[in-house]
């Protein structure tokens, strides 16, 4: 800006350097005439000097400087130079025509040297303007937050801004002037297949380019960035395309918060799953208990329904007048009958369940089993936000029983923790699985650090129905006891020292086992 | 044997309840049949005496439910007691609408059933006097000359004797006579008598007629 105002227009000279040029170089003339006059003679060609003070003149002091210098060099060599000297007038037809020629030449110098300057100065105002324009365009783009390259028609980066440079990591020395597939690359963040860049579509297509999604930018130092990016023509004046403008931006931050927002729908649709699947878990078991205790209780309610009411036959009997004591003596026969068929079904039903529970027989790694369960409660664990840490003994025995069954006690142990647990609002939610081979038996503990139970509630809660749970049956630990029962172990519960619960469980190993067991360990 | 004063049937496939339920009930005195399907129940023969029927609800084969009906498009009215093990509404809805007397769910107080029981029987005991009584005045119906009859249905409606004369185109006297003769051989007393028995015997708005025990 500030060197634009200093210099000064070619043809807009203020009037007194014009005239101050034009009778200097006038003067200068005149000099150089009168420094040949002792070789040529003092009126001999009295023009051609004054050529030069016309051209100088009107090259650096414009048109009127032209003219003025034209005049003055006209008057001065016609007086001195011209014959007779020292007068106006000219004798010689060859000087008269001279001073015609000179005069026309002069003014034609003039406006040639006048014509030429507004043409220099129209170029450097042009310059100038462009000089500015480049400027602020500069300026912008480098204090926007986007990237930008520019490129020329071939390809070639012209221009970069600092997020640009950034971005691909280099300086401007590493990028200006190399082609932009060399400095912008990029690829499909998925087949990590090379994109062609925008900026070669936009040579080939002459219109704006927008970018696919999912694309990373690698970076000079092999960093990869996704970016979201665009690129346009520049067109010149004559609408020709004279480069390209490309404009890219970092997304990892958008991304990233789109990816949160992504996490949180699914968890949210996963956890709406899960509450689902545990309801429907909760509704077959409840809905197989219920049809199971349904059916026993229809099976043991009849002979039950029948001692009672014999028993009632039997005192109506009694108290006819006279007593009938036969028929009282077959009321209560078939009182005896009927309890004997209520005992019948209760006994029936034991041993079905025992003959299920004990029904695959199998030598069994507590350990894998434990794992296994832990991979199918995972969904649930997690849900309640419960770490888990196995404490498994290595070499464990085998026990013998029912794979299922035992699946069970440790999955309902398992629920139990996690449901307690989920009660904690602040705190570890801590559940730790251990086992361990202990004489000839193998345990299994399941500690959490839960609320854990009241001393009222310790000896209850194996019974069956015995619940604090809105949605529960109470069911769980009471199956876990008879199935544990089944195969000859034992379960019980102690509180922690520190807060909540251990459920502890022990099974008889295989004799084979705890032999293999105690050679291993002696060994 | 000889027919007993009033009966009890139980339909009941257990044989702990069935045993249970004629126990009780003999101890009151009362004379019980059992059956352990409803086919059983259906096949045997049943003496014309008062009576009704306890009867389960959900049996194998025909349900007690089917029962009833069967026995309501037989025309055999034995008032039914249900009992059930699972007593549902919707259950006892149709059951009481199809008219069962009673709907008693396991377990039931004993004496609620005796009570239950003895109802029944009173109802069916007046039913089938009521069954008799149109059956015997239906049977001197069936006695009336045709022109008796007509007579016989105008005199109910409340006509005049002139009236009637005039509308069958015979003398007063005649059908002084005609009247005469019909309140003796329907055995009514009175005007109100003849027209109580011309309802019974002709109910308005159905023409069911007793039930023939087989
Ligand atoms: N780890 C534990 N921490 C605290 N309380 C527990 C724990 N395990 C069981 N309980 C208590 O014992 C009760 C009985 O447990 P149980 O597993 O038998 O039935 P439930 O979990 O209530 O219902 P469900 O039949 O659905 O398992 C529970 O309601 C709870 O009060
Ligand atoms: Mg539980």
């Amino acid at each position: 800006m500030s060197s634009n105002n200093l210099r000064l227009s070619r043809t807009k000279r203020p009037w007194p350097v014009a005239c101050g040029v034009a009778l200097a170089a006038t003067a200068g003339a005149f000099v150089l005439r009168m420094a040949f006059t002792p070789l040529i003679g003092p009126t001999t060609v009295p023009f051609d000097t004054f050529f030069l003070a016309v051209l100088v003149a009107a090259w650096f002091g414009g048109l009127w400087a032209g003219i003025l210098s034209t005049v003055v060099s006209a008057l001065a060599s016609v007086y001195f130079f011209a014959e007779p000297g020292r007068s106006m007038l000219i004798h010689n037809r060859h000087d008269q025509l001279s001073l015609l020629i000179f005069i026309a030449v002069g003014l034609c110098v003039a406006l040639l040297a006048h014509s030429q300057n507004l043409a220099l100065d129209r170029a450097e105002r042009a310059e100038n303007a462009e000089r500015v324009e480049r400027r602020r365009f500069e300026t912008t783009l480098s204090s926007i937050g986007d990237a930008v390259l520019a490129t020329d028609a071939a390809g070639c980066v012209t221009f970069a801004n600092k997020v640009a440079l950034a971005l691909v990591c280099g300086s401007e020395a590493d990028v200006l002037g190399t082609h932009i597939e060399d400095v912008f690359r990029i690829i499909n963040e998925f087949t990590r297949e090379k994109v062609e860049s925008p900026v070669v579509r936009v040579l080939r297509q002459g219109t704006v380019v927008g970018l696919a999604n999912h694309t990373l930018l690698i970076a000079r130092d092999g960093t990869e960035v996704p970016i979201d990016d665009s690129a346009a023509p520049i067109r010149g004046s004559a609408g020709e395309m004279v480069g390209v403008v490309l404009v890219f931006r970092d997304i990892t931050e958008r991304r990233a918060a789109e990816a949160l927002r992504e996490r949180q729908h699914k968890l949210e649709a996963e956890q709406a799953l899960r509450e689902k699947e545990a309801e429907l878990a909760r509704v077959a078991r409840a809905s197989a208990v219920g049809e199971l205790g349904a059916s026993i209780a229809h099976e043991v309610n009849q002979p039950l329904a029948g001692v009672a009411t014999n028993a009632d036959a039997a005192l109506r009997w009694l108290s006819r007048e006279p007593p009938r004591l036969g028929e009282a003596t077959e009321s209560l026969r078939l009182i005896a009958r009927d309890a004997e068929r209520a005992g019948a079904v209760v006994r029936r039903v034991r041993e079905l369940l025992r003959k299920k529970e004990s029904g695959a027989n199998e030598p069994l790694d507590l350990n894998a089993t434990i794992q296994e369960v832990l991979a199918l409660a995972r969904g649930h664990l997690e849900k309640d936000g419960v770490a888990v840490r196995t404490e498994l003994a290595a070499g464990l025995p085998p026990v013998r029983g029912d794979y299922v069954a035992l699946q069970q006690v440790i999955f309902n142990l398992l629920m139990n923790s996690s449901e307690a647990m989920a009660q904690v609002a602040d705190g570890p939610r801590e559940l730790v699985v251990c086992s361990r081979h202990s004489g000839p038996q193998v345990e299994v503990a399941v500690r959490d650090s839960g609320p854990g139970v009241d001393p009222a509630s310790m000896g209850r809660m194996f019974k069956a129905f015995f619940t604090t749970k809105p949605g529960g049956m109470g069911m769980g630990l009471s199956i876990c006891r008879s199935i544990i029962e089944a195969h000859g172990g034992r379960i019980a519960a102690e509180s922690n020292d520190g807060p909540g619960l251990t459920v502890r469980f022990h099974l008889p190993a295989t004799v084979e086992g705890t032999e293999a067991a105690s050679t291993n360990a002696s060994s | 044997m000889s027919d007993p004063d009033s009966l009890v049937y139980i339909v009941d496939d257990d044989l702990s309840v069935r045993d249970a339920l004629r126990n009780l009930l003999r101890s009151v005195g009362l004379e019980v049949r059992t059956f352990a399907a409803a086919q059983e129940f259906l096949s045997s023969p049943r003496p014309e005496v008062p009576a009704c029927l306890v009867l389960d609800v959900r049996l194998p084969g025909l349900s007690g439910l089917d029962l009833q009906r069967e026995l309501a498009e037989a025309r055999s009215e034995v008032p039914i007691i249900f009992i059930t093990g699972h007593g549902d509404i919707p259950m006892s809805v149709r059951a009481m609408k199809a008219g069962a007397v009673e709907f008693l769910t396991k377990p039931f107080r004993d004496q609620d059933l005796l009570d239950a029981v003895q109802q029944a029987i009173e109802r069916d005991r007046a039913a089938r006097r009521e069954r008799a009584e149109v059956a015997e005045l239906r049977a001197r119906y069936d006695s009336l000359t045709p022109r008796e009859r007509e007579v016989m249905m105008l005199v109910a409606r409340g006509l005049a004797n002139k009236q009637i004369a005039g509308d069958l185109g015979i003398s007063e006297p005649t059908v002084k006579l005609h009247r005469g003769r019909v309140m003796h051989k329907l055995g009514a007393q009175s005007l109100a008598d003849l027209i109580h028995i011309a309802e019974k015997i002709a109910p308005p708005d159905n023409d069911q007629r007793p039930a023939q025990a087989p």
